[in-house]
């Protein structure tokens, strides 16, 4: 890259704030929410319903979910703009709508793993009915509860974590579900997933710290340009190529959250919309007939396989409440067996009389997705378990048939992708000042030299990255804070002991206050719904 | 940002800087001897005079900051 060239980039990156971006990302919102009306539009074309109440409900949820969305987008843009304003590698605005862009960009293409990761943490009878005011009361619960907090955080400018925040009160929802059932057969909380994503997201902070203040002192040992270990002298960008690495970097954490988070909010959507109108959402109706065909085949070899298991020749009345006990006790009995049997038939059967799943009349929509969606987790956790009977050739077939099966049920429309990846990426733009400046100057006692900006945002995108590619909720917040105050402290620069104490009393708070939040809002609307 | 508005900033935080430690030893200078209740009243009403110095310090110092903040990194 010749110096001419380089000043070339120095030019675009500075000049009129953001105008450009803020322009195309304005025109992208406009066909955007264009095309999400129509598309929702219609979807709601093939239902029928005298009352409005479903589609008035159906807009408070969808408002809500996307007003979480919005609001982490904001709370979350110092994750990665913070390293490239404060090095000067870009102009402020223009990094913000970059970062937005690109967060727009990450949820668009993202894979939908962490969307339906998220829902396996609630209740499961709640998702079962999801339609009813439980229902209901738990969706709003968990939005509210996040979206609280989140702005809570974000106004004493605390980098809190929003996967924390979420998770939290799912878990609330489930405590509160429990307490207030009369019935003994309720659900909480699923602890073993509610354990792998606490771990997980304990693991990211202290993942952040030790590698960026590992690749920090490796940099030093390697990289001999003492410029990259200096304060930015005045406004000059730092030299070309640790530029383009922290803008590479910036664009790669902004995607990677894009296409993290946005999907807890397509997760929530997606029970919002089986909830109001079951009939248009319910299944996927872009199951193709050649899909239908396979999906008939796969569901009879695994009924075979099945069968070998099942012992005994008695028949369950609702093998569907056989299976619900197992996902919620873990217990697998003979029952379990023969109701995953009968299950896996009714099925098949079930498609192979409608052929195509968008002929499924509506009264029996709900019921086959519920099938379905108990059948999909059921097999989930035989073959996590240890002491499962299937020899690993069996788990194979059970394994295809999930696949196949989870095409039924767990999939998202184009347009909540558009319309989460809208309120993410325009969020992004708004209100990121408060967050950054934590980032950028209250962490550390020192200004943030090139060399710890590119250790603490590589760290960043690669843990997030790595996550994200094994579909775990991994904290963007924890492991970028974390890995400023890795770089600071190998820097031995210090660390501002106030903003550190804040950091850690409102990540540790925010798991039981989101869960009270969210447990105290489930109770409350339960009164009403 | 001009510079006559940053200066301008620059002299409101030195002066707030400089009535907080007045009242610093406004508050200090009453803690002596008398140790009865009148005194004693005396000696934190000047505490409270420079909680308020303190807050206008450090209001102050946030608006000089801030402007710092426009200069340097355009936010």
């Amino acid at each position: 890259m010749t110096t001419v060239e380089s000043r070339a980039l120095e030019h675009k990156l500075s000049r009129s704030p953001g105008k450009v971006g803020m322009m195309v990302f304005a025109s992208a919102l406009l066909v955007g929410v264009i095309y999400t009306i129509l598309a929702l539009a219609r979807d709601l074309s093939s239902v029928s319903t005298n009352s409005v109440f479903p589609y008035l409900l159906l807009g408070v949820a969808l408002l809500t979910a996307l007003g979480f969305e919005f609001v982490n987008g904001f709370h979350d843009t110092a994750n990665a703009v913070a390293t490239v304003i404060y090095t000067h590698s870009m102009e402020p605005h223009v990094a913000v709508v970059w970062s937005g862009i690109w967060n727009f960009i990450g949820v668009l293409l993202s894979s939908g793993a962490v969307a339906f990761a998220i829902i396996t943490l609630l209740p499961v009878e709640l998702i079962l009915q999801v339609g009813s005011g439980a229902g209901f009361s738990m969706v709003f619960a968990l939005l509210l509860a996040a979206i609280i907090w989140n702005i809570g955080t974000w106004y004493l400018g605390l980098p809190a974590s929003s996967s924390h925040t979420m998770v939290g009160s799912i878990i609330g929802v489930g405590i509160a579900n429990q307490l207030m059932s009369t019935q003994t057969n309720t659900s909480g909380v699923d602890w073993d997933q509610a354990l792998n994503v606490g771990k997980s997201l304990l693991v990211s902070p202290l993942t952040g710290f030790i590698i960026a203040a590992t690749l920090l002192l490796i940099c030093k040992t390697v990289i001999k340009d003492q410029r990259l270990y200096e304060a930015p002298a005045g406004n000059e960008p730092p030299p070309f190529w640790i530029r383009a690495l922290l803008v590479l970097t910036c664009t790669g954490v902004s995607f990677a959250h894009g296409s993290n988070d946005g999907q807890k909010g397509m997760g929530l959507i997606m029970l919002i919309l089986v909830g109001t109108v079951p009939t248009a959402y319910a299944l996927n109706h872009a199951v193709t007939p050649a899909e239908t065909a396979d999906f008939l085949a796969v569901s009879a070899q695994t009924a075979q396989v099945v069968s070998k298991h099942v012992t005994g020749s008695t028949t369950l009345d609702v093998p569907r409440d056989e299976l619900t006990d197992y996902i919620r006790t873990r217990e697998f009995t003979q029952n379990t067996m023969r109701a995953l049997h009968e299950d896996i038939t009714e099925i098949g059967n079930e498609v192979k009389e409608f052929k195509l799943l968008k002929n499924v009349p509506a009264d029996r929509m709900g019921n086959l997705r519920n099938d379905m969606y108990i059948v999909s987790e059921t097999l989930r956790l035989v073959q996590k378990s240890s002491h499962s009977e299937f020899t690993a050739d069996e788990k194979q077939v059970l394994a295809n048939y999930k696949r196949h099966i989870d095409l039924a049920t767990k999939f998202i429309p184009t347009w909540v992708k558009i319309a989460v990846a809208l309120a993410l990426g325009l969020g992004t733009m708004i209100g990121w000042k408060r967050i950054v400046i934590t980032v950028g100057e209250k962490i550390g006692k020192d200004h943030l030299t090139y060399g710890q900006g590119a250790a603490a945002e590589i760290t960043a995108m690669t843990t997030i990255m790595t996550a994200d590619g094994l579909g775990l909720p991994v904290s963007t917040t924890h492991v970028l804070s974390s890995g400023i105050a890795g770089t600071m402290a190998a820097n031995r620069t210090g660390l501002q002991m106030g903003t550190v104490r804040n950091l850690l009393l409102a990540w540790v708070l925010t798991l039981p206050a989101a869960m009270m939040l969210s447990g105290f809002l489930f109770w409350t609307l339960r009164k009403f719904f | 940002m001009e510079k006559s508005e940053l200066d301008q900033l620059r002299d409101s935080y030195k002066q707030a800087v400089e009535e907080w430690i007045q009242a610093i030893r406004a508050e200090e200078s009453l803690a002596t001897a008398d140790h009865t209740v009148p005194a004693v009243d005396a000696w934190e009403h000047a505490g409270f005079t420079e909680e308020e110095a303190r807050a206008k310090a450090k209001q102050a110092r946030q608006d000089y900051e801030d402007a710092l903040r426009k200069l340097n990194f355009n936010f």
